[in-house]
């Protein structure tokens, strides 16, 4: 995956970092670098779509393919948190969190680990997972879902983000980064002996070809969209097992950048939780953002 | 053992070499195989990351279940104060947040850190988490509502915070931080109980470079406080620039004026400090001004001797690095103290421009009426008529013929007067035959007071000199020199009665320098303000050279 370092501003058509998220020269905003990465990388990744297209066309399961593609193409990007952080995200929108929430959020700035030598190694770990300066601050990292369950051993609290707020500002990943360059021996990064392999990311719009890319040997010929959801985000007995591909969304998120939240219903209900809860229940009602009302 | 835990994403990663674990608030017993490939989605966009060096899986159980119950009690409280809260779900979250609090008591000072951060909003329905809850959580309401007049003044000064202070950092940031360690708070605890105020900033914040900052800023936010706050403020830093003392201790809740990790805030210290009092100065003198007027008028002054007074009072109150609104200790209202010093400083005036008065023995045999015409006549240079308008407010029922009756029967007394320059010649000498033997004893007074006071060593002349040329008392004299006061008495004691002895020794009995200074004390001159210059003096004398070359 040898990274390009630079591009050309599509305004000034001068070269620039694809880090930058404003032109340096004439200032023209609005640059998403994970979205530019991987669109300098669409070359490849049609090259992987189109190999795995071939296979399951020789497998016999290029149907079933075709519509994974389309169900995909309806997918979203979930986030799970636990119910207190769902609810810091909903109660955010009233005049008491400009108050109390924004005073406790900046507590201290966005940590890093402190220096020091073992804290230095997770340090070089944890920058790795976040890519490079400056972009890593701004990426909030996501699954892709067809369905609203997402990784609820992260937070009963499914966060669906609403695509037209994020498809501009997103691109999709293999799976998940950190473990990716980790099994590629890319982190601890050392010397160019890495392989950097590219195709294994896209832009939003292209994510059906990196699903297909990635699951289409998976996938039977009778394959429902169930089956079709269980491939995508596969759940491990533990998070380590977790399988399913990355969403990085470049840039803020708020109530407003959300469709809706879906609330877990072996949600733990032990003091502390059941206040918010309800709490957390009660607003997406009011808010229409309740995604699983019914079960 | 290294471990990172986040109290709003409720779980702890722990890196023991190279083995990652996480543990889940949900189910703190279990300890879950982890790696930094979840670092993202365990803690996601939460800010509040704690880094810690651990010994074992318990402290990061217990460290992240008081990070858990901190982030959890701040919600359920926003939640039983926010006005769209449903009844039965802000009785679930008051009786969540009394259980919380009761198991976690660091979490309610948590939350009067965070709520001391600014007043609630008037939307806040403070009433209603008051009647629905009950326990350490109703407590915690209660004393929320109480507090809220003195968080407001704090959040004022913080507000009021000189710009050019905080030029360069990141306000936000210090002002959270300010809130997280506990400073907020404080302060608007020592607003509302008149404490001394102190930086107590535990040893994991104070290492943080934010603390640095702070520190530096805080002389000046206490000073906003004080102006905008603390009606009382001198009283408060004076209180915090001393040691406790046995009657501090008998106050409740007193705290000790230099605990704190940091220290106490300097009070009123370094040339910030005194910026303050002399904006204190600049706000109050309309104030001081009218108070001098209306005292001196009381006093019989006319429009010339009082605004020559109002000049002097001025001059006085910025001397000495304004030493006497530094005095000012809160015991009274400002207004009452200053009225005191324009009083004591109308008596020093009066006694500088005239010598020190004594009431005659006949006037004193006269009664009070007798005392009050010889002072308005003899001492203050009145007319009959103007005598009779000054007194009849405090004897109804003297006449003109009684005032006269009670100046032929006091002895004649002289009175130095003051006049222009150019009307001086044109005086009579007033040819009293007794002048010359009253010139005669006082200088021989002054000549034995002279050599007595150049027998002294250079230390003992200067406190002669503070006590009776200064006119400052003998405890501002043992403040000035850091001398004990009683060992200060003991030596104008044993001087004055040596200095007795040497007029005796000469004919001058204490009658007689008691006449002389009732009837013309400006005939004694002991030489005060020509002996050397006090070191501080020749500096301040220095300077202003300095700065007159400078401005020429």
């Amino acid at each position: 995956m040898g990274e390009a370092v630079s591009t050309t501003c599509e305004r000034c058509t001068i070269e620039i970092a694809i880090s930058a998220m404003q032109c340096p020269h004439c200032g023209s905003p609005g640059r998403y670098p994970n979205v530019i990465q991987a669109s300098l990388e669409a070359e490849a990744l049609n090259k992987r779509y189109e190999d795995a297209l071939e296979r399951a066309h020789s497998a016999g399961t290029g149907s079933a393919t075709q519509r994974f593609e389309k169900a995909i193409d309806s997918s979203y990007a979930v986030i799970c948190v636990k119910a207190n952080e769902a609810h810091r995200l909903v109660f955010g929108e009233t005049e008491l969190k400009a108050t109390y929430y924004a005073t406790s959020d900046t507590r201290f700035p966005r940590a890093k680990p402190p220096t020091g030598a073992d804290w230095d190694a997770i340090r070089e770990l944890v920058d790795g997972v976040l890519f490079t300066d400056p972009v890593k601050r701004h990426i909030r990292f996501a699954a892709l879902a067809i369905t609203f369950e997402g990784l609820t051993s992260y937070g009963p609290c499914t966060l669906v983000c609403d695509t037209s707020m994020i498809e501009h500002r997103s691109s999709t990943f293999e799976t998940n980064s950190c473990r990716f360059f980790v099994k590629r021996g890319a982190i601890p990064f050392k010397d160019g002996s890495v392989d950097l392999s590219q195709g294994f990311r896209s832009t939003w719009l292209d994510r059906s070809k990196l699903c297909t890319a990635k699951l289409a040997a998976r996938l039977a010929p009778d394959a429902t969209e169930a089956e079709f959801a269980a491939i995508l985000m596969e759940r491990g007995a533990t998070t380590a097992d977790d399988e399913y591909v990355e969403v990085h969304i470049c840039g803020p998120m708020s109530l407003r950048t959300l469709k809706g939240i879906a609330i877990d219903q072996n949600a733990p209900t032990a003091v502390g939780h059941r206040g918010i809860l309800a709490d957390l229940r009660d607003r997406l009602r009011r808010h229409d953002l309740l995604l699983n009302e019914s079960t | 053992m290294k471990a990172i835990l986040s109290g709003r994403a409720a779980a702890a990663l722990i890196v023991d070499g190279d083995t990652w674990h996480r543990i889940d608030a949900d189910r703190p017993e279990d300890l879950w195989a982890s790696g930094p490939h979840e670092w993202s989605y365990v803690f996601g966009v939460c800010q509040d990351l704690q880094f810690l060096d651990v010994q074992s899986h318990e402290d990061v159980r217990a460290a992240l279940t008081a990070a858990v119950d901190q982030e959890h009690a701040l919600s359920l409280a926003l939640i039983c104060l926010d006005p769209e809260t449903r009844h039965e779900t802000r009785e679930l979250a008051a009786d969540d947040l009394d259980q919380i609090v009761t198991r976690t008591p660091m979490a309610i000072e948590f939350l009067r850190r965070v709520f001391s951060s600014k007043p609630l909003p008037s939307t806040a329905s403070i009433r209603r988490a008051r009647a629905v809850s009950s326990g350490v959580a109703r407590e915690f309401f209660d004393r929320l509502e109480h507090d809220q007049p003195a968080i407001a003044r704090v959040h004022d000064a913080w507000n009021a915070l000189p710009s050019e202070i905080l030029s360069g950092l990141d306000v936000a940031e210090i002002f959270a931080f300010a809130v997280h360690s506990g400073l907020c708070l404080k302060f608007a605890d020592a607003v509302r109980q008149s404490h001394p105020i102190e930086i107590p900033l535990d040893s994991t914040i104070a290492e943080h470079q934010t603390a640095g900052d702070l520190r530096r800023i805080v002389a000046s936010w206490t000073a906003s406080i004080v102006q905008d706050a603390i009606p009382a403020l001198p009283h408060h830093r004076q209180l915090a620039s001393r040691p406790p003392s046995r009657r501090d201790a008998r106050k409740p809740g007193t705290l000790p004026a230099h605990s704190g990790s940091l220290g106490t805030v300097p009070a009123y210290s370094g040339p910030l400090a005194l910026l303050e009092f002399s904006d204190l100065l600049v706000r109050e003198l309309p104030f001081i001004e009218r108070l001098t007027h209306m005292i001196s008028r009381r006093q019989g002054m006319d429009a010339d001797e009082i605004e020559e007074f109002t000049a002097e009072v001025r001059l006085r109150l910025v001397k000495n690095d304004y030493a006497l609104l530094r005095a000012y200790q809160g015991r009274a209202l400002f207004s009452t103290y200053i009225a005191a010093v324009i009083r004591r400083m109308l008596i020093n005036y009066r006694r500088h421009q005239r010598g020190k008065w004594h009431d005659s023995a006949e006037a004193q045999r006269l009664g009070r009426l007798g005392i009050d015409v010889e002072r308005a006549l003899v001492r203050d240079g009145r007319t009959l008529q103007e005598t009779l308008t000054l007194l009849r407010e405090k004897h109804p029922e003297v006449t003109i013929d009684e005032i006269e009756r009670i100046a032929r029967l006091l002895p004649a007394k002289v009175r130095q007067k003051f006049v222009p320059i150019e009307e001086a010649e044109s005086l009579e000498s007033t040819g009293d035959a007794d002048r010359v033997v009253r010139t005669d004893m006082a200088a021989r007074i002054s000549a034995v007071v002279c050599a007595f006071i150049d027998s002294l060593p250079g230390d003992e002349q200067l406190i002669f000199r503070l006590r009776y040329d200064c006119d400052m008392t003998v405890a501002q004299i043992s403040r000035s020199l850091h001398r004990d006061q009683q060992v200060l008495y003991r030596l104008f004691y044993k001087h004055l009665d040596a200095l007795r002895a040497e007029l005796t020794k000469v004919g001058v009995d204490a009658r007689a320098v008691e006449d002389l200074i009732g009837s013309d004390s400006t005939l004694l001159d002991f030489r005060l303000k020509n002996r050397t210059a006090r070191p501080s003096e020749e500096n301040e004398i220095e300077g202003a050279d300095r700065q007159e070359d400078t401005s020429s």
